[in-house]
Protein backbone atom coordinates (compact mmCIF):
# COMPACT_ATOMS: atom_id res chain seq x y z
CA UNK A 1 0.00 0.00 0.00
CA UNK A 2 1.27 3.74 -0.94
CA UNK A 3 2.17 5.95 2.08
CA UNK A 4 -0.18 8.24 0.23
CA UNK A 5 -3.50 6.14 0.49
CA UNK A 6 -5.60 6.29 4.08
CA UNK A 7 -6.98 3.31 5.54
CA UNK A 8 -10.48 4.20 6.00
CA UNK A 9 -12.25 0.40 6.09
CA UNK A 10 -11.85 -0.30 9.67
CA UNK A 11 -12.89 3.32 11.22
CA UNK A 12 -16.27 3.19 8.77
CA UNK A 13 -16.92 -0.45 9.95
CA UNK A 14 -16.78 0.46 13.15
CA UNK A 15 -18.82 3.77 12.63
CA UNK A 16 -21.68 1.77 10.78
CA UNK A 17 -21.66 -0.85 14.17
CA UNK A 18 -21.84 2.80 16.02
CA UNK A 19 -25.49 3.71 13.69
CA UNK A 20 -26.76 0.43 14.30
CA UNK A 21 -26.12 0.33 18.14
CA UNK A 22 -27.57 4.41 18.20
CA UNK A 23 -30.76 2.86 16.09
CA UNK A 24 -31.10 0.14 18.30
CA UNK A 25 -31.05 2.24 21.64
CA UNK A 26 -33.45 4.10 20.52
CA UNK A 27 -35.35 0.99 19.67
CA UNK A 28 -34.96 -0.27 23.07
CA UNK A 29 -36.42 3.53 24.33
CA UNK A 30 -39.49 3.70 22.61
CA UNK A 31 -40.68 -0.42 22.30
CA UNK A 32 -38.83 -2.29 25.00
CA UNK A 33 -39.89 -2.08 28.60
CA UNK A 34 -38.47 -2.81 31.86
CA UNK A 35 -35.43 -5.23 32.63
CA UNK A 36 -35.07 -5.41 28.74
CA UNK A 37 -34.83 -1.29 28.21
CA UNK A 38 -32.18 -1.50 31.62
CA UNK A 39 -29.87 -3.75 30.23
CA UNK A 40 -30.11 -3.17 26.56
CA UNK A 41 -29.70 -0.25 26.84
CA UNK A 42 -26.62 -0.37 29.02
CA UNK A 43 -25.19 -3.42 27.58
CA UNK A 44 -25.51 -1.32 24.35
CA UNK A 45 -23.02 1.61 25.18
CA UNK A 46 -20.72 -0.42 26.96
CA UNK A 47 -20.82 -1.94 23.06
CA UNK A 48 -20.58 1.65 21.88
CA UNK A 49 -17.56 2.50 23.89
CA UNK A 50 -15.72 -0.48 22.94
CA UNK A 51 -16.50 0.08 19.26
CA UNK A 52 -15.42 4.01 19.35
CA UNK A 53 -12.51 2.62 21.81
CA UNK A 54 -10.87 -0.67 19.30
CA UNK A 55 -12.56 0.79 16.19
CA UNK A 56 -11.95 5.00 15.79
CA UNK A 57 -9.34 5.70 18.70
CA UNK A 58 -7.11 2.45 18.31
CA UNK A 59 -6.73 2.53 21.76
CA UNK A 60 -5.19 -1.50 21.06
CA UNK A 61 -2.11 0.28 19.10
CA UNK A 62 -1.22 2.29 21.97
CA UNK A 63 1.90 1.76 23.52
CA UNK A 64 1.34 -0.18 26.81
CA UNK A 65 1.98 2.70 29.02
CA UNK A 66 -1.01 4.45 27.71
CA UNK A 67 -3.21 1.21 28.09
CA UNK A 68 -1.81 1.17 31.71
CA UNK A 69 -3.19 4.86 32.34
CA UNK A 70 -6.80 4.07 30.58
CA UNK A 71 -7.29 0.93 32.38
CA UNK A 72 -6.24 2.81 35.48
CA UNK A 73 -8.77 5.00 34.83
CA UNK A 74 -11.46 2.16 34.53
CA UNK A 75 -10.22 0.88 37.70
CA UNK A 76 -10.54 3.91 39.60
CA UNK A 77 -13.93 4.29 38.27
CA UNK A 78 -15.11 0.64 39.28
CA UNK A 79 -13.96 1.36 42.93
CA UNK A 80 -15.56 4.39 43.35
CA UNK A 81 -19.08 3.15 42.11
CA UNK A 82 -18.49 -0.50 44.52
CA UNK A 83 -17.99 2.01 47.38
CA UNK A 84 -20.40 4.39 46.63
CA UNK A 85 -23.03 1.61 46.30
CA UNK A 86 -21.88 -0.65 49.17
CA UNK A 87 -22.87 2.72 51.22
CA UNK A 88 -25.95 3.13 49.90
CA UNK A 89 -26.58 -0.98 50.31
CA UNK A 90 -26.16 -0.66 53.96
CA UNK A 91 -28.44 2.40 54.19
CA UNK A 92 -31.29 0.73 52.74
CA UNK A 93 -30.96 -2.08 54.89
CA UNK B 1 -2.19 25.99 -2.90
CA UNK B 2 -0.82 22.30 -3.70
CA UNK B 3 -0.54 19.86 -1.00
CA UNK B 4 3.62 19.94 -1.13
CA UNK B 5 3.67 23.12 -0.92
CA UNK B 6 1.33 23.24 2.11
CA UNK B 7 3.58 21.20 3.49
CA UNK B 8 6.91 22.65 2.52
CA UNK B 9 5.79 26.42 3.91
CA UNK B 10 4.58 24.66 7.77
CA UNK B 11 7.44 24.96 10.39
CA UNK B 12 9.29 22.15 12.03
CA UNK B 13 6.31 20.19 14.44
CA UNK B 14 9.32 19.71 16.78
CA UNK B 15 9.70 21.48 19.99
CA UNK B 16 12.13 21.43 22.37
CA UNK B 17 13.14 19.40 24.98
CA UNK B 18 12.35 16.59 22.64
CA UNK B 19 15.29 15.36 20.31
CA UNK B 20 12.90 13.21 17.73
CA UNK B 21 9.36 13.46 17.17
CA UNK B 22 8.55 10.05 17.93
CA UNK B 23 9.28 10.81 21.59
CA UNK B 24 7.17 14.31 21.23
CA UNK B 25 4.39 12.36 19.96
CA UNK B 26 4.37 10.03 22.90
CA UNK B 27 4.74 12.55 25.55
CA UNK B 28 1.95 14.78 24.13
CA UNK B 29 -0.30 11.63 23.88
CA UNK B 30 0.64 10.57 27.25
CA UNK B 31 -0.51 13.89 28.22
CA UNK B 32 -3.70 14.21 27.01
CA UNK B 33 -4.20 10.37 28.47
CA UNK B 34 -3.43 11.74 31.81
CA UNK B 35 -6.18 14.85 31.18
CA UNK B 36 -8.22 12.23 29.92
CA UNK B 37 -8.18 9.92 32.99
CA UNK B 38 -9.26 13.02 34.85
CA UNK B 39 -12.21 13.92 32.75
CA UNK B 40 -13.34 10.17 33.48
CA UNK B 41 -13.39 10.57 36.71
CA UNK B 42 -14.98 13.69 36.70
CA UNK B 43 -17.84 12.74 34.90
CA UNK B 44 -18.00 9.31 36.31
CA UNK B 45 -18.63 10.60 39.38
CA UNK B 46 -21.20 13.01 38.17
CA UNK B 47 -22.47 9.45 36.63
CA UNK B 48 -22.23 7.54 40.14
CA UNK B 49 -24.24 10.69 41.80
CA UNK B 50 -26.81 9.92 38.96
CA UNK B 51 -27.18 6.33 39.68
CA UNK B 52 -26.98 6.68 43.57
CA UNK B 53 -30.24 9.19 43.31
CA UNK B 54 -31.95 7.21 40.87
CA UNK B 55 -31.44 4.02 43.63
CA UNK B 56 -33.12 5.98 46.07
CA UNK B 57 -36.40 6.45 44.04
CA UNK B 58 -36.33 4.56 40.55
CA UNK B 59 -40.03 5.33 40.23
CA UNK B 60 -39.71 9.22 40.06
CA UNK B 61 -36.66 8.60 37.60
CA UNK B 62 -38.82 6.94 35.58
CA UNK B 63 -41.37 9.24 35.20
CA UNK B 64 -39.12 11.84 34.55
CA UNK B 65 -36.87 10.24 32.06
CA UNK B 66 -40.09 9.71 30.21
CA UNK B 67 -40.45 13.42 29.00
CA UNK B 68 -37.05 13.47 27.66
CA UNK B 69 -36.91 13.60 23.72
CA UNK B 70 -35.53 9.63 21.98
CA UNK B 71 -35.58 11.52 18.60
CA UNK B 72 -33.39 14.44 19.93
CA UNK B 73 -30.97 12.51 21.69
CA UNK B 74 -30.93 9.44 18.62
CA UNK B 75 -29.91 12.38 16.05
CA UNK B 76 -27.43 14.02 18.04
CA UNK B 77 -25.50 10.38 18.81
CA UNK B 78 -25.68 9.84 15.04
CA UNK B 79 -23.69 13.20 14.80
CA UNK B 80 -21.57 12.88 16.98
CA UNK B 81 -20.36 9.20 16.16
CA UNK B 82 -20.09 10.44 12.29
CA UNK B 83 -17.76 13.41 13.41
CA UNK B 84 -15.87 10.54 15.43
CA UNK B 85 -15.28 9.00 12.05
CA UNK B 86 -14.35 12.06 10.06
CA UNK B 87 -11.56 13.52 12.69
CA UNK B 88 -10.42 9.71 12.79
CA UNK B 89 -9.61 9.63 8.96
CA UNK B 90 -8.57 13.43 9.11
CA UNK B 91 -5.57 12.31 11.20
CA UNK B 92 -4.78 9.16 9.00
CA UNK B 93 -4.99 11.47 6.02
CA UNK B 94 -2.75 13.93 7.76
CA UNK B 95 -0.18 10.75 8.61
CA UNK B 96 -0.32 10.50 5.01
CA UNK B 97 0.38 13.65 4.20
CA UNK B 98 -3.31 14.60 2.31
CA UNK B 99 -3.17 17.77 3.35
CA UNK B 100 -6.35 18.89 1.36
CA UNK B 101 -8.06 15.66 2.39
CA UNK B 102 -7.57 16.56 6.42
CA UNK B 103 -8.60 19.92 6.03
CA UNK B 104 -11.95 18.89 4.47
CA UNK B 105 -12.47 16.60 6.82
CA UNK B 106 -11.18 18.62 9.89
CA UNK B 107 -13.77 21.00 8.46
CA UNK B 108 -16.87 18.31 8.47
CA UNK B 109 -15.91 17.28 11.83
CA UNK B 110 -16.36 21.24 13.08
CA UNK B 111 -19.86 21.82 11.25
CA UNK B 112 -20.88 18.05 12.80
CA UNK B 113 -20.13 19.65 16.17
CA UNK B 114 -21.92 22.50 15.72
CA UNK B 115 -25.16 20.45 13.93
CA UNK B 116 -24.87 18.44 17.36
CA UNK B 117 -24.80 21.77 19.14
CA UNK B 118 -28.10 23.70 17.47
CA UNK B 119 -29.80 20.35 17.34
CA UNK B 120 -29.25 20.10 21.15
CA UNK B 121 -30.26 24.14 21.25
CA UNK B 122 -33.41 23.08 20.04
CA UNK B 123 -33.68 20.15 22.30
CA UNK B 124 -33.15 22.73 25.22
CA UNK B 125 -35.70 25.31 23.84
CA UNK B 126 -38.70 22.23 23.79
CA UNK B 127 -37.64 21.48 27.65
CA UNK B 128 -38.00 25.18 28.62
CA UNK B 129 -41.13 25.54 26.31
CA UNK B 130 -42.29 22.25 28.98
CA UNK B 131 -41.26 23.62 31.92
CA UNK B 132 -39.22 20.95 32.84
CA UNK B 133 -36.40 23.06 34.07
CA UNK B 134 -35.99 22.63 38.16
CA UNK B 135 -37.61 25.21 39.61
CA UNK B 136 -40.86 27.02 41.01
CA UNK B 137 -42.79 26.38 37.67
CA UNK B 138 -41.35 22.56 37.10
CA UNK B 139 -44.02 20.61 35.46
CA UNK B 140 -43.78 17.56 37.09
CA UNK B 141 -44.88 16.90 40.52
CA UNK B 142 -42.63 15.21 42.41
CA UNK B 143 -39.22 16.48 43.73
CA UNK B 144 -37.25 13.60 42.38
CA UNK B 145 -38.28 14.35 39.49
CA UNK B 146 -36.50 17.77 39.65
CA UNK B 147 -33.80 15.61 40.46
CA UNK B 148 -33.18 14.06 37.73
CA UNK B 149 -33.92 17.04 35.36
CA UNK B 150 -30.85 18.70 37.60
CA UNK B 151 -28.73 15.98 36.37
CA UNK B 152 -29.86 16.13 32.61
CA UNK B 153 -29.13 19.62 32.01
CA UNK B 154 -26.14 19.39 34.47
CA UNK B 155 -24.57 16.49 32.88
CA UNK B 156 -25.77 17.69 28.73
CA UNK B 157 -24.84 21.34 29.76
CA UNK B 158 -20.98 20.55 30.82
CA UNK B 159 -21.20 17.93 27.87
CA UNK B 160 -22.26 20.74 25.55
CA UNK B 161 -19.70 23.01 27.30
CA UNK B 162 -16.86 20.23 26.42
CA UNK B 163 -17.88 20.32 22.79
CA UNK B 164 -17.98 23.73 22.25
CA UNK B 165 -14.18 23.22 23.57
CA UNK B 166 -13.30 20.52 20.77
CA UNK B 167 -14.93 22.46 18.11
CA UNK B 168 -12.97 25.53 18.61
CA UNK B 169 -9.92 23.11 18.60
CA UNK B 170 -10.64 21.12 15.17
CA UNK B 171 -11.05 24.73 13.81
CA UNK B 172 -8.01 25.66 14.68
CA UNK B 173 -6.18 22.95 13.40
CA UNK B 174 -8.55 23.63 10.40
CA UNK B 175 -7.09 27.27 10.18
CA UNK B 176 -3.49 26.23 10.77
CA UNK B 177 -3.34 23.23 8.48
CA UNK B 178 -5.00 25.10 5.71
CA UNK B 179 -2.84 27.80 6.13
CA UNK B 180 0.31 25.81 6.00
CA UNK B 181 1.02 27.20 9.49
CA UNK B 182 1.17 23.48 11.04
CA UNK B 183 3.53 20.42 9.61
CA UNK B 184 1.17 17.75 8.80
CA UNK B 185 3.28 15.66 11.42
CA UNK B 186 2.34 17.63 14.32
CA UNK B 187 1.09 15.48 17.71
CA UNK B 188 -1.77 17.89 18.01
CA UNK B 189 -4.01 16.51 15.28
CA UNK B 190 -3.41 13.15 17.17
CA UNK B 191 -3.86 14.73 20.53
CA UNK B 192 -7.26 17.08 19.40
CA UNK B 193 -8.64 13.79 17.92
CA UNK B 194 -8.17 12.10 21.52
CA UNK B 195 -10.44 14.69 23.50
CA UNK B 196 -12.87 14.87 20.44
CA UNK B 197 -13.29 10.86 21.09
CA UNK B 198 -13.38 11.66 24.79
CA UNK B 199 -16.36 14.22 24.43
CA UNK B 200 -17.93 11.17 22.11
CA UNK B 201 -17.83 8.57 24.45
CA UNK B 202 -19.34 10.42 27.44
CA UNK B 203 -22.28 10.98 25.12
CA UNK B 204 -22.32 7.89 23.98
CA UNK B 205 -22.68 6.98 27.46
CA UNK B 206 -25.44 9.97 28.46
CA UNK B 207 -27.60 8.81 25.75
CA UNK B 208 -28.48 5.61 26.81
CA UNK B 209 -28.38 6.29 30.90
CA UNK B 210 -30.64 9.27 30.68
CA UNK B 211 -33.01 9.12 27.62
CA UNK B 212 -33.71 5.10 27.69
CA UNK B 213 -32.18 3.20 30.18
CA UNK B 214 -34.02 4.77 33.12
CA UNK B 215 -37.39 5.23 31.15
CA UNK B 216 -40.85 4.24 32.48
Amino acid sequence: MSARNVAWLGPTLAWIILLCATAAVAWLGLEASGRLRFGGALAIAALMLGTLAFGLVGVGRNPALLRLVAGAAFLFLALMFFLSFTDLMTRLR
Amino acid sequence: MTETALASRAPDPLREPWSDLSRQREAATLGMWLFLMSEMLFFGALFMAFSFSRALDPAAFAEAARHAEIAYGAANTAVLVTSSLTITIAVRAANAERATLATRLLAATALLGVAFLVIKGFEYRDDLRNHLFPGHDFALGENATQIFWAFYWAMTGIHAIHLTVGVALVLRLFWLVRGGRMSLASPQLEVTSLYWHLVDAFWIVLFPVLYVAVRA
